[in-house]
This record gives C-alpha cells, sequence and structure tokens, in this order.
C-alpha cells in the first residue's frame, strides 16, 4: 500500500519507522551507565520522534560497524565458521550478550581475550553491539 | 519510480541503515576501485557492496590468482601446513558479492583523472580508491641480495613461493646447522612474527635436528611484541635452541659465505638465511606521492582512511603511517577496510562519516606447531589527538603459551578469511 504523501512525511511515521528499525536500539535508554564522551545521545522509545531520522540512522549504523569489528573472530554478522570454537553472536538474545559482556568487563567471568576486550568498550557500546547482533536472526 | 515512492524507499533505506548512493545520486552507480586484495583490500571490497545493497560498483585489482596468508604462514616453513591450506580462491568475492576482480597490477594512479592505469594496458576510473598495496621489501638495503648469489635469500614475509622455499631450505638444513633471521628496525609488517617464526622453527628442529640452532639477530633494542612471552617459551620449551640477539641491525650479506654483517656488531655465519628487510608502503602508494612520513608510510585521516594529500584515495593497511600501539597486523588491516567502506558509502551519499569509530585487534603467535599466545587491544577514535588511542584499562596479553589459544588461533583465521572472501 503506498502511504500519502502526508502520512509519509508526518513524524509519528518516521517515528514509527524509527521504532521498528530501531527497536533494539531504543534499549540504549535502559542503560544506567553514562554515555561515552565520543557516543552520540542516546534516546529511548519516548523520545525517538524527537532525533531526526539522520541521527538515528546514523547511530544504527555506528553500532553496525562496531559489531562489524567483532567478524574477524565471530564470524560475519556474529556467524562463525562451522565448527568453530568461537561462540557465535547473531540472534541471541540482547540480554544475554549484554550481560555476558558486561561480566567480562567487570571481571567476573574467565576468559583470554575477552575480558580484555571488554574492558575497551563502554557499557553503552555493548548495548548497542549486543542489540546490533541480536537483531541478526 | 514514483517520486513519493522513492522517497518512502530512501528513508526506509535510511531507517534501516542501508546506504543506497545510487538512490541518492540518481545516476549511474559510484564505482570504487580497491587495489590490493589482501586483509585490507578484500576486506574493503566485500564490504562496500554488502553495506550498499550491491548499489556500489566494486573493481578489485590483484595480480594474483588466490589469495595467501601471511598469519598461519609460519606454520609453513615449520612444516606444519601447507601453503594449500592457507590460500582462498577470489571467485566467491564476485559469485556471491558482485565484486569485478580484474587479476592485473596497477601500475600508476592518475589523481586529477581518477584513474588507475593497469600493467596490461586498460585504466580503471574511479569515484573513490582504496588502495591497500601492503608493503614493499626493501631488499637493496642490502646489497648483497642484489648480487646473482643473493637471490636464493628469501624473506617469505608475503606468503606465497617464497614460503616453500624458506621450508625447503630449512628442511635441507643439516642437523647442527643454524638458521639465522633478521628483523629490520620498527615498524614492520607483523611485529610478533619474527619470533613467532623462530618458535616454529625450533619446534620442527627439536622433533627433526635436535642439534640445530635459531639465532634471532634483531636491528630493534628489545623483542618488539609479547616480549616477556616468548624468552619465556625460549628459556624452558627451546633452552639452548634459540639465541636472541638485539641491537643487530643487518646492513649487509655476503652470500658466497654466508654471513651476515651488522652496522656495528661482529659478522656471523649462518646455514640458512632469512633476511627481513627493511620495508615500507608497496610502491604504487610511494609513486603516487601518498607515504608523505619519511617517503615511507602513507599518513591518514582515521575518520575515513583517506590519504592526507590526496582525499579521495584510502589507503589500508600495513601501508599507513600507523597510530600510537596499532599493529601492522592483518586483524588491523580488516579494520582499515571496514572503517574505509563505511566511511566511502557515506560520503558518496553527501553524508558525515561515523565521527567515532572503534575496533579491536587480536593477534595469535604460534609458540609452537600447536600452542599459541595473543595479544589484543581496543583502539577507539580521539577527537582531540585526531588518532586512534588504545582505550586505557583496556587490551592485554596471554599469561603463558596454551593449546587453546593455538585453536583459537586457527579458528581467527578462518573467520576473517571467511569475513573478507567469502
Amino acid at each position: 500500500m503506498q502511504p500519502s504523501p502526508r502520512y509519509l512525511l508526518s513524524s509519528r511515521w518516521m517515528a514509527g519507522v524509527v521504532a521498528m528499525a530501531l527497536a533494539s536500539l531504543s534499549s540504549m535508554a535502559w542503560a544506567q551507565s553514562p554515555q561515552p564522551a565520543s557516543a552520540p545521545m542516546t534516546a529511548g522509545p519516548a523520545d525517538a520522534g524527537k532525533l531526526t531520522i539522520e541521527a538515528q540512522r546514523a547511530r544504527v549504523e555506528q553500532a553496525r560497524n562496531q559489531a562489524a569489528s567483532c567478524a574477524v573472530c565471530h564470524g560475519t554478522d556474529g556467524r562463525p565458521p562451522a565448527d568453530s570454537p568461537v561462540p557465535p553472536l547473531a540472534g541471541r538474545p540482547r540480554a544475554e550478550l549484554t550481560e555476558i559482556m558486561l561480566e567480562y568487563k567487570n571481571g567476573k567471568r574467565p576468559g583470554t581475550v575477552m575480558p580484555q576486550i571488554a574492558k575497551g568498550y563502554s557499557d553503552a557500546d555493548i548495548l548497542a553491539i549486543a542489540a546490533w547482533f541480536a537483531d541478526q536472526k | 519510480m514514483h517520486r513519493r515512492s522513492v522517497l518512502k524507499a530512501a528513508l526506509a533505506a535510511s531507517a534501516f541503515g542501508m546506504l543506497t548512493p545510487a538512490m541518492a545520486r540518481a545516476a549511474a552507480p559510484a564505482r570504487v576501485v580497491v587495489i590490493g586484495g589482501g586483509y585490507g583490500g578484500a576486506t574493503a571490497a566485500r564490504y562496500l557492496r554488502t553495506w550498499s545493497q550491491g548499489a556500489v560498483d566494486v573493481t578489485l585489482v590483484e595480480p594474483d590468482a588466490a589469495f595467501v596468508s601471511c598469519p598461519l604462514s609460519n606454520l609453513v616453513v615449520g612444516g606444519f601446513r601447507q601453503l594449500g591450506d592457507l590460500t582462498i580462491a577470489y571467485d566467491k568475492l564476485t559469485s556471491r558479492h558482485g565484486v569485478k576482480v580484474v587479476r592485473d597490477h596497477a601500475t600508476a594512479i592518475d589523481t586529477s583523472r581518477r584513474q588507475v592505469r593497469l600493467a596490461g594496458g586498460t585504466t580503471l576510473p574511479y569515484d573513490r580508491l582504496v588502495l591497500s598495496p601492503g608493503v614493499e621489501m626493501q631488499r637493496s638495503a642490502i646489497p648483497g641480495l642484489a648480487t646473482p648469489a643473493g637471490s636464493q635469500f628469501v624473506h617469505a614475509w608475503k606468503a606465497g613461493p617464497e614460503t616453500e622455499t624458506l621450508r625447503r631450505q630449512l628442511a635441507a638444513m643439516p642437523d647442527g646447522g643454524t638458521f639465522a633471521i633478521t628483523i629490520p628496525l620498527a615498524p614492520y609488517r607483523c611485529p610478533p612474527g619474527p619470533y613467532e617464526r623462530a618458535c616454529v622453527v625450533a619446534d620442527y628442529l627439536k622433533q627433526h635436528k635436535p642439534r640445530g640452532k635459531v639465532l634471532v639477530l634483531d636491528a630493534n633494542a628489545d623483542i618488539t611484541s609479547k616480549g616477556a612471552l616468548f624468552r619465556e617459551v625460549w628459556k624452558t620449551r627451546y633452552a639452548g635452541m634459540i639465541e636472541y640477539r638485539p641491537q643487530h641491525e643487518t646492513v649487509d650479506l655476503d652470500p658466497v659465505t654466508r654471513t651476515i654483517k651488522f652496522d656495528v656488531q661482529d659478522d656471523v655465519r649462518a646455514d640458512v638465511i632469512n633476511i627481513l628487510p627493511p620495508q615500507r608502503a608497496g610502491a604504487i602508494a610511494v609513486s603516487a606521492g601518498l607515504a608523505t612520513a619519511n617517503g615511507r608510510w602513507c599518513e591518514v585521516d582515521f575518520l575515513t582512511m583517506a590519504s592526507r594529500v590526496a582525499p579521495d584515495i584510502h589507503v589500508l593497511g600495513d601501508a599507513i603511517q600507523i597510530a600510537p600501539l596499532m599493529p601492522k597486523s592483518g586483524t588491523m588491516a580488516s579494520q582499515h577496510g571496514k572503517v574505509a567502506a563505511a566511511a566511502i558509502l557515506q560520503l558518496l551519499a553527501g553524508r558525515q562519516p561515523d565521527p567515532a569509530p572503534l575496533y579491536t585487534n587480536t593477534c595469535y603467535s604460534f609458540t609452537s606447531a600447536t600452542e599459541a599466545i595473543h595479544i589484543a587491544s581496543v583502539h577507539r577514535y580521539d577527537a582531540t589527538e585526531k588518532t586512534m588511542l588504545t582505550v586505557p584499562g583496556s587490551g592485554g596479553l596471554s599469561t603463558a603459551p596454551s593449546a587453546l589459544e593455538g585453536q583459537y588461533g586457527v579458528a581467527w583465521a578462518r573467520s576473517i578469511w571467511g569475513d573478507m572472501l567469502e
């Protein structure tokens, strides 16, 4: 169905698109930790409509870019090759991935490289990356 | 397409983070040429296609028929792997991702006309150029290598025929012989690689030529990467077999008497001599005037990987002037490739690139045929310093070599090869 131009351009429609596309990222509002200086301001469902669609798009893309870094060990989009000892990330619940990363970061989960890598990511980074992988179904 | 349909599609594409420069331009697809099919270039080519949903025309120029990995190639020198295990064809880049692969040498870049000239005679026009030329081995820095007898001495620092040559030389060495590896002053490709090679060669000798020796002749003042771990392995696993000599800068070689000459220290004779010459950015980067750091390395804007002197040329991998604590590694080249791909698509669409790149380096070194150690680091863009800086408190090293990390090292290779080529 073709939306009418008026509907198309309404901020409500844009907020709807953003909410669908960024459903996972909107969870960043749950983050209790302060944002790093370099990260863009986060917004939850309540103010999704207040950000420009460009700002929303840029934020999704930043999460995608950050998640792409993980592919060197975890495979493209978090899908490692068959029989890899490295766990997949694609499609796993956001809360599970976030919890594991925070445990690595806070020294509560043993590992080889991951405890060292997790310490380089802010809580907001971790939430955004976890949300991005959760969306890879 | 109806105007509002176009707008709808553009908005939807925007919202879903998919870039469609062709839509934005409403004209012929943007053309990106990628020179070099290594870790940086192949990754950039693949991600330019994936992230643009196939909207950008990508041509990869690569003279070799297949990718051959430098990481893991020391295991081939030691006889623990075959070169074929490290070789992957480029065909899936074309069949799955629509990258046009041109098997040729890029010989020159015409920056004003935005064209790449190929040895075969054709020219390729580009809107954006990705240059991932690797390193040039400066064999002329060691005059003895340029003599006819000098040609038998290989660096094997680009995986391929030289890797197998060095393997054969090691296999032919008599028990009780000495394998010498010389290391240039940093920066050079793969900082821990020479020390890994010493370990793997020693593991081979231990099993097959137990009276053999490995001499590590390093121009640097100390081991440049994973030093404490390598020292411990050499002291324990390879006691009396590996000897490390710092501050040995190789200046010449007598290929007939097999004697290495240094700037200060006494000459050294060895049975197999593996000389790693000084290195600089690949020749095409130097001839295009992009090697602005001491005429050796290409300075880039780390937000886009664009050259400091040619903003529509994005330079990746070992050829760049590195940020602090950034190694010249395959993982890092791959990360550069993704930053460049994302930034190019933004720039083609008239948007600002991601203002805060954030990525990791994970590098495994084998200390034997099966055990490995790692170094990891996290690099975040610093807007004040305008470079990538490691995040304080992050990163680190293995506590000791392990078979588990050996498995992770192999898994890393399979994963990153798939990410760039499959």
